[in-house]
């Protein structure tokens, strides 16, 4: 198989993956929670300082610090070691979030390749230390139709560098001469050995 | 001797894998399991279950993260069972292109005059479906895995747990839809037969899933699988998971899809006539 054959193949393939997930984000009506999880944090202090090791959304060394009113639902703001604010902040949430979750506000970090966002369910004062319950999120629907263009974009471009660019460089370097097209051609009627 | 019977095989094999993955064949399977996995991963329902129990309730934040990757295998694969259905349509597909259609054709009286053994054109061409089959399962739930959460691209093709059970899982598909796919195939010999008796009874199976369930044949797929993921993903999130039967779970479906094949290979080496 030639170079250019394979880079189109593999184009194509790459172009259909991109149109596979974007009619799986398409037919999904639903509110995704794929990653969502229910957890609890332990709170140390009584004055709601909000102590979690956000390892996962952040770097590891990373441990931010947070203002959480007791028992309310509705904001949540959280800085770093320093007191600068980080990006995690309170969004308005969807009427679908809403509806689920029973909140007005979510909160949102926007990581490299996805958005995440912490939804806080409950808070709880058990024996002295505060149990906070979270929900973990994600909006898979936007992230599959960001993912679904960027790959389809992806395999346009494989395809386009298959079908027009390589071709061009096998031609320039396979030039055909005379007794290739004897070989591959035999019934040419232009090349002058078979003229009476 | 040894060495002209090796070579003749891999040639064989060579062409086969060029005849059966030829455009849109893999790409469509891929395709098809994409979208499948995608649909069926993060169903609310799946998470409700483990989300109320206690296990989880007493897990800190950090433990959660640490469970992440439990999850990611449970929602992928949670959508398998779907999986199935595309997975056997195109081995029967395959297996129809592969053998009645060659013996209907002719090819294959063409291929039995050449000096290659009748085992290993059996062989060659179902090791090359069941290839095409695994391949496209296991990269289907990795590219979904990936997509759900990029970050843990790493972890996912380093985690032996989730690598065993996604292998595990696509392998008993891939295998039984294979056995099934080819014993058609070769009992018909004809394309038109072939493809609508293994499609027939690919729906039949599926249709019947939770009927089989109840009469208590949960050991062949499509049922098997979700006792599979069962076995494999919810014990390392639940404490005390409900007991199951692992052995039933693994080999029930590997005996039968076994028993298929050498039916089907007992029929094609030594009872087929080419004609």
């Amino acid at each position: 198989m030639r170079g250019s054959k394979i880079i189109l193949r593999l184009g194509f393939t790459v172009f259909l993956m991109g149109v596979s997930i974007l009619s799986s984000a398409l037919s999904r009506k639903t509110l995704s929670t794929s990653l969502e999880m229910n957890g609890s944090i332990h709170l140390q202090e009584p004055s709601s300082i909000l102590n979690l090791e956000f390892a996962y959304l952040l770097n590891k060394t990373s441990i931010l610090h947070g203002k959480f009113p007791e028992g309310s639902y509705g904001w949540i703001e959280i800085y770093d070691r320093r007191g600068a604010q980080l990006l995690l902040s309170g969004e308005e949430s969807t009427p679908l979030v809403r509806e689920r979750f029973n909140t007005s506000i979510l909160f949102k970090y926007s990581a490299p390749y996805r958005d995440y966002y912490l939804i806080v369910l409950r808070v709880e004062n058990v024996t002295g230390r505060y149990l906070v319950s979270f929900s973990f999120h994600q909006d898979l629907e936007t992230d599959l139709l960001k993912d679904s263009f960027l790959i389809m974009a992806f395999g346009s471009v494989m395809i386009s560098i298959g079908y027009v660019v390589i071709p061009i460089f096998e031609k320039r370097v396979n030039a055909p001469s005379i007794n290739a097209n004897f070989r591959t051609n035999p019934s040419n009627k232009e090349d002058s050995r078979y003229r009476l | 001797m040894r060495l002209e019977l090796r070579s003749s095989f891999l040639k064989v094999l060579k062409w086969e894998l060029f005849n059966l993955s030829r455009f849109p064949i893999p790409e469509l399977i891929l395709t098809a399991g994409i979208f499948i996995t995608l649909q069926a991963a993060g169903v609310p329902g799946n998470f409700g279950v483990l989300s109320g129990n206690e296990h989880i309730e007493k897990l800190s934040f950090e433990g959660c993260l640490e469970e992440m990757n439990n999850y990611i295998g449970l929602a992928v694969s949670f959508g398998i069972d779907r999986l199935f259905l595309s997975v056997a349509l195109f081995s029967v597909i395959l297996s129809s292109l592969a053998f009645s259609y060659e013996m209907e054709s002719g090819l294959m009286a063409f291929y039995l005059s050449q000096p290659v053994g009748r085992a290993f054109i059996f062989i060659s061409k179902a090791l090359i479906i069941f290839l095409i089959n695994f391949s496209a399962c296991l990269f289907s739930f990795y590219f979904t895995s990936v997509l759900l959460v990029p970050r843990q691209i790493t972890h996912l093709l380093k985690s032996g747990h989730i690598f065993y059970s996604f292998s595990l899982i696509s392998l008993e598909i891939a295998l039984f839809s294979l056995s099934l796919s080819v014993l058609v195939a070769i009992l018909t010999q004809k394309l038109s037969f072939s493809v609508t008796i293994g499609v027939a009874l690919i729906l039949i199976l599926q249709a019947m899933d939770q009927t089989l369930w109840e009469l208590g044949f949960k050991y062949l797929p499509p049922t098997s699988v979700k006792e599979l993921i069962f076995f494999t993903f919810v014990p390392a999130i639940m404490p005390n998971p409900p007991k199951l039967s692992p052995a039933n779970v693994i080999r029930i479906p590997f005996v039968t899809s076994l028993l298929m094949s050498l039916v089907a290979y007992y029929q094609f080496v030594t009872r087929y006539e080419a004609k």
